[in-house]
């Protein structure tokens, strides 16, 4: 007789995005430079592992009574989680190791991961193209501002002394000297001290186009209708030149998998560098804690994809210049040549796989960053002319604004081209396949 | 001074000297572009991601150069300041 049992694979997965955002949440957290506020969150999410793993052993034990098998023993696992559980909460408690508040955050993070995991996952896999692109915005939302506020932490923590910081701020070549209009909400969450000059808008002039491509995405595939209108029209074509865009990359097979990722780059960048060219917003990509955040990030996912399509041994030997073959191609005794020449290619491969991430952040901060500088220079040349009020600053700055839109498009382009080709260059073969066949086409043509 | 001549000197040529090689570099991509283009039109839908790559990475170089040139002018002395140490070294 069938009970109705519970399906208990989403708990694997619950731990594994719990831990993920916790330690997501630590970064972010660290970056504030008060100890016991990642320690509390650490502490409550533990809590929170703990407190799922004991209810996981209860589940399984009633599972198997209901199912009339013997359950796999459970009761020494349950007291220990039990016992660990109640000596971290008096561990924290004790010695004010950690923020009380912290915890209880990390605590309802893990909770709501369970209550998210159970209920929505299934709905989420139904969801159209689109709507994963939001999903994936927000992702990179989350980690990019926790990363953003930890590099930015690190700088000007509250208690590193405000002196200190701001001093920093002011030497630094990048430091934003003017404000924008969106600096009263930056100071309103404390995210910017404009007394201080030290000008954050660009954090939340992010989380704005993040939120509105997310609320964008959301509302035009709302109502997805066969014969589209409106946004969706304009969705599809996002979409669907995104994945071609992909697929002319990374191949045919293996592109439409990676085309929300990439696309999630492209639009989120050029939105990043569209909007400072709106007089009174900033870029957001023309301050360095921004592109290194991105950079980062897309580093990580780079490899990340690289071990999840190779594995950990096969990345190693991509890293090595796969030694197998280098030693094999040595004839007879030169095979030790090759041998000895393995820890200086590994060498080189990792250091040529750390400039990757620099140099996607230099490339898009300068770029942004000069193509600001020559606007604000060419917008007070032309203001020398002594034209009318509303023409005052736009004799020389309309067509640089023209060619800066240009070069925004480009280097999004540039950015999430290179990510892909990251991607593709960690995925098996499929390149020469597509190169083979694209000969063979030419060659009918002809 | 001599340290603040040199320095105003790698800000001043730095970056024109990057421009050279990377617009010589980046002309050369262009041709070769055009010539593809030219001998086979068809192909310039396949040809123009590789190019716009190629072109970035010239452009990076430049670019490098360009952060190092932010970074190298905002340590030079103002106008007013350089013409006191000018008036100091004179003086000795």
């Amino acid at each position: 007789m069938q009970f109705g049992l519970p399906d208990l694979g989403f708990l694997q997965r619950t731990y594994r995005v719990s831990a993920l955002l916790g330690a997501l949440g630590m970064l972010a957290l660290s970056g504030t430079a008060q100890w016991r506020l990642p320690m509390g969150w650490a502490a409550g999410v533990a809590l929170g592992l703990l407190v799922l793993k004991s209810k996981e052993l209860l589940c399984r034990a009633l599972v198997a009574g209901l199912q009339k098998q013997a359950p796999a023993p459970f009761v020494g696992h349950l007291a220990g989680s039990y016992l660990a559980g109640g000596l971290l909460l008096w561990g924290v408690v004790r010695f004010e190791l950690g923020n009380l508040l912290a915890l209880m955050a990390g605590l309802t993070m893990v909770l709501f991961v369970i209550v998210a995991k159970a209920i929505g996952w299934h709905q989420m896999m139904k969801m159209k193209q689109a709507a994963r692109v939001a999903v994936l915005t927000s992702c990179l939302l989350f980690a990019h501002t926790s990363l953003v506020l930890a590099s930015e932490g690190a700088g000007h923590g509250p208690q590193n002394g405000e002196a200190h910081g701001t001093a920093q701020a002011d030497k630094s070549p990048f430091a934003q000297e003017h404000g924008c209009w969106l600096d009263p909400v930056g100071a309103a969450i404390g995210l910017c001290r404009p007394k201080e000059h030290h000008h954050n808008c660009w954090a939340v002039i992010a989380w704005l186009v993040a939120l509105g491509l997310i609320g964008f995405a959301m509302l035009s595939s709302r109502n997805m209708k066969l014969i589209p209108s409106g946004a969706q029209n304009l969705l599809e074509m996002i979409v669907e030149g995104l994945t071609n865009f992909s697929k002319s990359i990374i191949g045919e097979s293996k592109g439409p998998k990676y085309a929300p990722l990439i696309g999630t780059f492209f639009l989120y960048i050029f939105s990043l560098n569209v909007i400072g060219l709106i007089p009174g917003l900033v870029s957001p990509t023309a301050n360095p804690n921004v592109t290194i955040a991105l950079a980062l990030t897309a580093f990580l996912i780079a490899q990340g994809v690289a071990i999840h399509e190779n594995g950990v041994l096969g990345q190693l030997n991509h890293l090595a210049n796969e030694p197998g073959k280098l030693i094999a191609s040595f004839p007879g005794v030169m095979k030790a040549f090759a041998v000895l020449m393995i820890p200086l290619l590994f060498t080189i491969h990792v250091v040529g796989e750390l400039a990757k991430p620099i140099s996607l952040s230099m490339r898009l901060l300068g770029n942004i960053f000069g193509e600001d500088m020559v606007l604000v220079k060419l917008a007070t040349l032309g203001s020398m002319l002594g034209l009318p009020s509303v023409l005052k600053y736009l004799p020389f700055q309309f067509p640089i604004q023209c060619l800066a839109l240009m070069t925004s498009v480009i280097q999004a382009l540039v950015f999430s081209a290179l990510l892909a080709v990251y991607i593709s260059m960690s995925l098996p073969h499929e390149h020469h396949d597509e190169h083979d066949e694209a000969h063979g086409e030419a060659a009918h043509a002809h | 001074m001599i340290y603040f001549a040199a320095l105003a000197l790698a800000v001043g040529l730095g970056v024109p000297v990057a421009v050279l090689s990377a617009a010589r570099a980046q002309g050369e991509t262009a041709k070769a572009m055009l010539e593809g283009i030219a001998r086979q039109p068809e192909a310039s839908g396949q040809m123009f991601l590789p190019y716009i790559l190629g072109l970035a990475f010239i452009e990076s170089l430049v670019i490098y150069v360009f952060v190092m040139f932010f970074m190298l002018s905002g340590k030079l002395p103002g106008a007013a300041e350089a013409l006191s140490a000018i008036s100091k070294a004179a003086g000795q």
